[in-house]
């Protein structure tokens, strides 16, 4: 089956079969590696993608309900060469350890920042509700969510 | 005032972080070589029995499978992966693929295809008949008499004691003696990337792996025991970790996959999901621990006596290490001249344990602090003063002839804590009456710095300063995420008076790097592998030295190193730059500043971490709410303030998950429950507080530039904190981890 | 390879002409955070997926003169969100916003949560709460209304045939004197299965300060939501004060007891209800008896 969609800012044809995930199809056909599997079942969010403007675990949505949305994934969040503001705030807060989280954990920031530039600790809590860390803790990556809602 | 470092303590940021914020970084997981092939295994879900049939035909008559393979098809070699180096042998108990099946989790076929959908169908056609066999679910079971055996004539793994003084006696005699019985559960590394491991054999023959792994040469022998090959026809490359926390301490799939290489002779990436990392790959060992106590009015700890009763699953693994690692821990924090600790290792038909971040000191520690705390409820005490009459000091002797404990400042983390806290006011506050009540309780943990006295502890390291002014430390580290490439780069670019960014710190490739004993393993890599390397860095740098002062004919006393430059102190004017010298010795010399060294680990001093933490208790649904941790960590010195923040927030978050919610849970008949993240919680950023952090840097004399460890420390003392505060909270005595809302309203109900 | 067709109608009449081929292995989908994990984990292979995700028209939440339309493409998210059932119904509002975890309820649907029909579905106690109905289509080209309490058989089963698909979700617009709440309790505060849940409606005037026409859903202690009957009668013709709340707790407590005898969960859930019962009530009387943080 065809599938037709844009993904980070570009038009898209790839071919996926009926039952095939969107996490599959990103990183098998598009070679998008940033989007990761760690659970299968859309516990651990580290296959986090923006669709439509909603942070949204690509594990739990077929490739071809994909069709006709706008996809951003982390390779999508630097634009002509310059890193987002999330993307520096983490590097620069030591949000980032292992790293295997951390394409899905910018990926709920900025659709939380997209739809509320202003939240409060709270919020980015319950935006980050739906993404595990096993090293970290949280507190880094929550304060360079704060650090970056202040620059 | 000038400062003491110019890269030591500073928060530099990690060498890989915008390689990873970028998502461009390749995990094992995104390797595509060409012409791979995908593997998965079918694992067991009978927990105990053999194997009748398996029939494979329907999943290999599938277009695209490569090749089914049951335990027909590999080698009979018995292996335990827990062996890390020629030299010292454990059971060995582990096959490739098992005919008997001792867990649910087991490795039962590997279905290997031309892609992942048609591994997963194939998988699905195979079918297996079991001769289902009794199932041991518990220590109690495993102990019974005349019961089933899971491997020989016992199902006792290991026992062995550890003392000082005579303690049975004192606890015979005394007015006072608290007992605790503690038991803990098995826990999910929950590393986000699961296991994984892409193997390739070249036309000559030889078989090379990539792994996320933790020691590369481990890796190596494992694989040529398994496989009955010789150790250099293999060569093992560590790849980008995603999160290990000793979970991928022990080689699995390694051994496997590179078996499979040599089968198909395609490149094969062997892949898990979460449910297999849970079931067929390691935990931490679920234990049940008796602690008693005998003290005096004043609180003195007068003898202890330990019995730990450790649940090592399925395979051996490191069934003796654990027990002997919580032993050594016991004796190590408190002054106690009468001690005895007694461990066993049970085999039961559960997931396998291996190393867990702490290596049993989440263990030990949940049970002896635990009662610590129920002495001082017993005694009318504060239990951080009852604690502080019996810690260890600075320079104490272990009782039991291990290495000393070297600058040992539990003390000061209490004292600084207890500050900080506000401690004797918090717990001084009167309980509210309603729905929430809050709790206060602290907890302690000691931890170690390598193998030092255990077993062989060295490092090899190589450093070569090239003409295009780099310098380049080649060792097999293996960076789990925790910024172990750049404190290498600090410690040398401190002793090179070089900035870090111009240090290159290659990892672990046992084709290329230098021999290591032990990788990452025991929290040696600051301590051990930081001490080579400076050593390593304060050897090339004399080199450096002495090669310059023949190039600018003078007194090594003259030659001068600054900010990656050197010169000669008489001539300001001509600075060259470490790249420039090395041309000029090159050209002018036909020399090279290239030095290897062997660093063996001087000592093996403790590390300590005090946890103050504060809960809610909501007594109607008894959910536990952490308000506040505040860790006061001994390190000697920070190398970077940075990552030892990370660690022991992180390490925070796995010890709050064995207090409150993780747990591989097992039913009678050997179930796995928790077979994903939507059953096995692990904290989530709602439930988990800030983690304040307080660092004692009183420097270690034998650590770099004072430097201890705190990777896995910062895992132990958070869990038994929370449970003190709880049991704070509502003046109950939970001992039974995770305190889960059930056993909170349970202990609740009890009391009445 | 695989042997699934999908089917993606993107309006109610072609979603018509796809359920007119509808046989019992034809299943519906719409965020799909259900059933793509039941596909990952190979427990499904065959049949005809339609998937309603690409019907704009049945995203939407609309007031009428007597009722409060939902269709039944909403998110969870956007019903969270809602504006016109914060006003009118509350406790669904609140258990949208509970439901699994910020990606999956900017995904899922409420159809999908009634049509799954889990024991511990959120929505369904408020929804029930008030007597919703649920509009469905047929491959025939009908659409007819049935209750809620129809539909959902429990245990993750529906009563909707194979050729049926939920486009709306109906409920009253309660007069101005009617409250609501919903609460549940999991294993953690965020992200978790409810191991109970209970909505709560009633009517109530500050004036007269009585309460009346309490309706009251409880989850996750049997195949599906029911009604108790106990509990009502705990909270009619009654004014909220703290023994009230006592009284209320005991009577869910009891529920639970009739519910569950015997189950080694009762234990557990007949102490813990009383949380939900603190947590319903002062939602519903915070502004009238203090207390609620304690």
């Amino acid at each position: 089956m065809k599938l037709e969609f844009i993904v980070n800012d570009k038009h898209e044809i790839i071919d996926v079969y009926p039952g095939e995930r969107l996490l599959d199809a990103l990183r098998n056909k598009l070679g998008l590696t940033s989007v990761k599997e760690g659970c299968g079942e859309g516990e651990c969010g580290a296959c986090t993608i923006i669709m439509d403007g909603a942070a949204v675990t690509s594990c739990t949505i077929l490739a071809m309900q994909a069709k006709g949305k706008e996809i951003i994934t982390t390779e999508g969040l630097e634009k002509s060469g310059e890193l987002d503001i999330l993307q520096e705030s983490f590097m620069k807060n030591g949000a980032i350890q292992c790293g295997y989280c951390t394409p899905g954990m910018l990926m709920s920031s900025k659709a939380l920042l997209i739809k509320n530039p202003n939240p409060t600790k709270e919020e980015i809590k319950r935006a980050i509700e739906g993404n595990l860390c096993r090293c970290t803790g949280y507190t880094k990556i929550i304060n360079a969510v704060l650090d970056a809602i202040e620059r | 005032m000038k400062e003491k470092f110019k890269y030591i303590g500073k928060s530099i940021r990690k060498h890989d972080v915008k390689e990873k914020v970028t998502g461009k970084i390749k995990y094992a997981g995104d390797m595509k070589l060409g012409g791979m092939l995908y593997a998965k295994m079918l694992l067991s879900d009978a927990a105990h029995a053999n194997i009748i049939n398996i029939d494979t035909s329907k999943a290999e008559a599938l277009k695209g499978v490569v090749k089914v393979f049951t335990h027909r098809d590999v080698p009979k070699n018995y292996y335990n992966s827990h062996k890390w180096y020629k030299g010292v042998d454990f059971p060995r108990d582990e096959l490739i693929l098992t005919e008997k099946v001792r867990h649910v989790g087991d490795r039962v076929a590997i279905v290997v295809a031309k892609d992942m959908e048609t591994v997963e169908r194939a998988l699905s056609l195979i079918k297996v008949e079991y001769e289902r066999l009794p199932v041991i679910t518990s220590i109690e079971d495993a102990m019974k008499e005349g019961t089933t055996y899971i491997h020989g004539l016992s199902n006792k793994a290991f026992e062995k004691t550890i003392k000082c003084g005579d303690s049975s006696q004192i606890l015979k005699e005394a007015e006072m003696v608290f007992e605790d019985v503690i038991t803990t559960p098995k826990q999910h590394h929950a590393a986000m990337e699961t296991h994984i491991c892409v193997a390739e054999q070249d036309s000559f023959g030889n078989i090379t792996v990539w792994s996320p792994c933790q020691v590369v040469f481990q890796v190596q022998l494992i694989i040529a025991e398994a496989l009955d090959i010789p150790l250099d026809n293999i060569r093992v490359i560590k790849t980008i970790m995603g999160g290990s926390f000793g979970g991928k301490g022990q080689p699995i799939l390694e051994p496997i996959c590179a078996f499979l290489a040599m089968e198909t002779g395609k490149p094969v990436q062997l892949i898990t999901d979460r449910t297999q990392s849970i079931i067929g790959m390691r935990s931490r060992n679920a234990s049940k621990i008796c602690v008693k106590t005998a003290v005096d009015h004043e609180g003195k700890i007068l003898a202890r006596n330990i019995d730990a009763d450790i649940d090592i699953g399925a395979y051996y693994t490191n069934g003796s290490a654990v027990p002997m690692a919580m032993g050594k821990k016991s004796f190590r924090m408190y002054k106690i001249k009468d001690q005895t600790f007694n461990g066993r290792s049970y085999f039961t038909n559960t997931v396998v344990g291996g190393a867990c971040r702490g290596y049993g000191s989440p263990q030990i520690h949940a049970a002896t602090e635990i009662n610590i705390d129920n002495i001082a409820r017993g005694l009318h005490m504060d239990p951080a003063e009852l604690r502080l009459k019996n810690f260890v000091k600075p320079y104490d002797k272990d009782p039991t002839g291990g290495p000393d404990l070297g600058n040992a400042r539990v003390i000061d983390c209490v004292e600084r804590g207890m500050k900080v806290f506000k401690w004797k006011k918090k717990r001084s506050k009167a309980k509210a009456k309603g729905r929430f009540v809050r709790g206060f309780g602290m907890a302690c943990a000691v931890h170690g710095n390598g193998y030092h006295g255990a077993y062989p502890d060295f490092i090899t390291m190589t450093m070569r300063i090239t003409n295009d002014n780099a310098v380049v430390l080649k060792s097999a580290i293996h960076d789990q995420g925790c910024g172990t490439v750049t404190t290498m780069k600090q410690i040398v670019g401190e002793v090179l008076d070089i900035h870090p960014d111009k240090v290159i710190v290659p990892q672990a490739d046992t084709a290329f790097s230098p021999y290591d004993s032990a990788g990452t393993q025991a929290s040696r890599v600051t301590f051990v592998c930081g001490g080579g390397a400076k050593k390593t860095a304060e050897l090339a740098r004399e080199e450096l030295i002495a090669k310059s002062s023949v190039i600018l004919d003078c007194k090594e006393d003259n030659i001068t190193i600054k900010d990656g430059f050197i010169w000669n102190v008489e001539d300001e004017e001509n600075k060259f730059t470490f790249g420039e010298m090395v041309v000029k010795i090159q050209n002018e010399l036909e020399e090279d500043i290239e030095v290897t060294h062997t660093y063996k680990s001087p000592a093996n001093p403790g590390v300590y971490a005090v946890n103050f933490v504060e809960v809610e208790v909501d007594r109607f649904t008894g959910l536990v709410k952490v308000i506040d941790v505040l860790a006061v960590h001994d390190i000697g010195q920070a190398i970077n303030r940075d990552f030892v923040e990370g660690q022991i927030q992180g390490g925070a978050h796995m010890s709050i998950g064995l207090a409150l919610s993780e747990e591989i849970k097992i039913d009678r008949m050997g179930r796995v429950g928790t077979l994903n993240f939507s059953k096995y919680h692990i904290i989530n950023a709602p439930d988990m507080p800030d983690v304040r952090v307080e660092l004692i840097e009183e420097g270690e004399a034998l650590g770099p530039f004072g430097a201890k460890s705190v990777g896995e420390v910062c895992a132990a003392a958070t869990a038994p904190a929370i449970i003190n505060a709880i049991n704070d909270a509502l003046d109950i005595n939970i001992t039974d981890l995770p305190a889960t809302p059930e056993r909170v309203l349970k202990a609740i109900r009890e009391k009445g | 390879m695989s042997e699934i067709i999908i089917k993606t109608p993107d309006n109610l009449e072609a979603l018509i002409e796809c359920l007119v081929c509808a046989n019992e292995n034809t299943g519906l989908i719409s965020g799909g955070t259900d059933f793509v994990i039941q596909l990952s984990q190979r427990k499904r292979y065959r049949g005809t997926i339609i998937d309603l995700s690409r019907i704009n028209d049945l995203k939407y939440v609309k007031e009428d003169k007597d009722v409060i339309r939902i269709g039944s493409g909403t998110t969870l998210t956007d019903i969270s969100e809602n504006k016109l059932i914060k006003k009118y119904l509350p406790s669904l509002s609140q258990a949208a916003g509970q439901v699994g975890s910020t990606q999956i309820r900017n995904r899922g649907t409420i159809a999908g949560n009634i049509g799954n029909a889990s024991p511990c579905a959120d929505t369904i106690p408020p929804l029930m709460s008030v007597g919703a109905s649920l509009k469905i289509v047929s491959g025939e080209g009908k659409i007819y209304e049935k209750t809620i309490d129809e539909v959902v058989i429990g245990s993750g089963r529906n009563n909707l045939k194979f050729d049926e698909a939920i486009v709306e979700i109906v409920f009253p617009k309660l007069s101005n004197d009617y409250i609501s709440a919903f609460a549940k309790l999991g294993t953690r505060k965020a992200v978790t299965i409810s191991k109970i849940n209970a909505a709560v409606a009633l009517k109530y005037s500050p004036k007269e300060k009585l309460i009346e026409d309490a309706k009251v859903y409880l989850g996750a202690l049997g195949p599906k939501s029911f009604r108790s009957e106990i509990v009502e009668e705990a909270l009619n013709n009654k004014i909220p004060s703290k023994e009230l709340l006592k009284y209320f707790s005991k009577a869910l407590t009891k529920q639970v007891d009739i519910s569950i005898a015997g189950r080694s969960s009762q234990v557990y859930k007949r102490e813990a209800i009383k949380g939900i019962g603190h947590d319903i009530f002062y939602k519903l009387f915070g502004n009238v008896v203090p207390g609620g943080d304690s």
